[in-house]
């Protein structure tokens, strides 16, 4: 049983893994949060272990498809950044990082930043466009 | 309603860890009747890490600009320019580019086009300075710096009242931004009646630019290979992977530039170019791009009760540096070596795709050649 506990408490630290980064929008630095396993990097701490208002704010990445947006702009490259803006209602900035990297992230009305690529990902998952295995030997 | 998490991760973490636990000790008994193969022409190349030349030239985003064929053209040349003609004191703005090439080539507006053709171009065009171009729109996404152009130029079209008005805008942004000291109201106005707002803000541009440019025409032709000039997909897809591979084999590698379809970067089952070798919105579902190739890879993946290997390309991508909009990793990977983590899918906004994946998807291959 102390096994069990141990197995779950380290699985559950895995899920809730956490680190940070920092990106500067608009002449500011502002600190990132990245949750590697749920694809997801915001401004605001999401807690998930206590399911804060920030967590419960994203819910709609559980809803959102880019079916409607690819038929209405068919030759947009950035599909996710087009949902941003059209769907989502926020704001598109580009984020650069320590390197010079960039990352292009939506504002949402709360003004936190959450990364465009997320609801790229989301989009896909929720349009069943996931990761697949190899079908047959190469 | 919360967030939910991905469950075939989130179960994948929780059951791995526990299986892992309880299963290991008794594999370490029994060793597993594994098949291996290994493909000696696929070693490991990183042209993104120092010291190849690419770690220094940054991920860019494109966003919502259609500009993809600039941006993997500005990492070719750049590339070039820092491995050939240094110093190299500011990268070349992909928008710039882009939009330079469009006023150049007469077009009405900024869309996808053949990168053999811009690149094929560079050397009757300018590299501006990446910096220049990027604080002028200060953080605002790219596709909005272009839009605020075109919004300009027809304000002033529409509504003749405007004009002034659009004029001293465009004016006081590009005043503020401290990069020309020969633009006024008078130019400004001359430039609005140009036939085109890509004329219009070609000139806006050119004036941005005018301290922070240089000419391309030191850099060399472009090699060029197009599928639809093979007998068929397959010797083109052979043709352009040889042409590949060699290119990332020689000290001091080049990236390599290629017209493909998008799709191939979640899907490796997505075909995207014709058998004729064409490449085109109704072969590739809207989904046609431009990108650099990096790097190279053997995978080790499961398949059946087999291991085996498959060699992979390392894309960069255009839109950014983040990788969430990929899976951690791909479901029948395994670690190359004991001891270590798997193969991610994604680094740095840069994407490992099986070659032949990404072969059948490709439809030109090309770089600048050797000085």
């Amino acid at each position: 049983m102390k096994i069990f506990y141990i197995m779950l408490i380290t699985a559950s630290c895995a899920v809730y893994a956490e680190d940070s980064t920092f990106f500067k929008i608009r002449e500011e630095n502002i600190k990132f949060y990245n949750y590697p396993n749920l694809r997801l990097t915001i401004s605001k701490k999401c807690n998930l272990a206590l399911q804060n208002k920030i967590c419960k704010n994203l819910s709609f990445l559980n809803k959102i498809s880019s079916n409607k947006t690819r038929m209405k702009h068919p030759n947009e490259q950035n599909i996710a950044s087009t949902i941003c803006s059209e769907i989502i209602g926020g704001k598109v900035y580009i984020g650069i990082d320590k390197n010079n990297n960039e990352t292009s992230f939506c504002q949402l009305k709360d003004l936190s930043y959450l990364d465009v690529a997320t609801i790229g990902y989301y989009a896909d998952r929720n349009d069943g466009l996931t990761t697949k295995p190899r079908r047959s030997k190469k | 309603m919360y967030l939910k998490y991905d469950n075939s991760i989130m179960n994948k973490v929780y059951y791995r860890k526990a299986i892992i636990l309880l299963i290991l000790p008794s594999m370490a008994l029994s060793s597993p009747d594994f098949e291996f193969t290994t493909d000696q022409a696929c070693g490991t190349k990183r042209l993104d890490l120092p010291p190849e030349v690419l770690s220094t030239i940054p991920v860019q985003d494109q966003d919502g600009t259609n500009l993809c064929s600039a941006y993997a053209s500005a990492q070719l040349i750049d590339a070039w320019r820092i491995a050939n003609n240094p110093p190299v004191d500011a990268l070349t703005s992909p928008i710039a580019f882009g939009v330079q090439y469009a006023a150049v080539t007469n077009q009405s507006g900024i869309n996808f086009n053949p990168v053999l053709e811009v690149i094929g171009y560079a050397k009757k065009l300018d590299t501006c300075s990446y910096n220049v171009i990027r604080d002028e729109f200060n953080s605002k996404k790219s596709a909005d710096f272009i839009y605020e152009l075109v919004k300009n130029y027809q304000d002033a079209k529409n509504d003749s009242s405007q004009f002034e008005k659009s004029a001293k805008s465009i004016l006081n942004c590009v005043l503020a931004s401290g990069t020309s000291n020969t633009i006024d109201i008078e130019k400004i106005k001359k430039y609005m009646n140009e036939k085109t707002w890509v004329q219009y803000s070609n000139k806006i541009i050119e004036e941005i630019c005018s301290n922070h440019k240089k000419s391309l025409s030191f850099l060399p032709g472009v090699t060029e290979l197009k599928a639809h000039t093979y007998k068929n997909k397959t010797s083109a897809m052979n043709s352009f992977k040889k042409n590949i591979n060699n290119r990332l084999d020689q000290k001091n590698a080049q990236p390599i530039g290629i017209s493909y379809c998008k799709k191939v970067l979640k899907d490796k089952e997505s075909n995207g170019v014709s058998p004729a070798g064409l490449l085109n919105n109704s072969t590739c579902n809207n989904q046609v791009h431009a990108s650099v190739i990096v790097g190279r890879r053997l995978l080790k993946y499961k398949y059946g009760n087999k291991i085996e290997t498959i060699c992979q390309f390392l894309v960069r991508d255009s839109f950014g540096s983040s990788c969430n909009g990929y899976d951690l990793y791909e479901p029948d990977s395994i670690p190359m070596n004991t001891g270590e983590d798997r193969p991610k899918i994604c680094e740095n906004g840069q994407v490992w795709v099986d070659e032949n994946s990404l072969m059948m998807n490709t439809s030109e291959v090309f770089h600048l050649k050797d000085k």
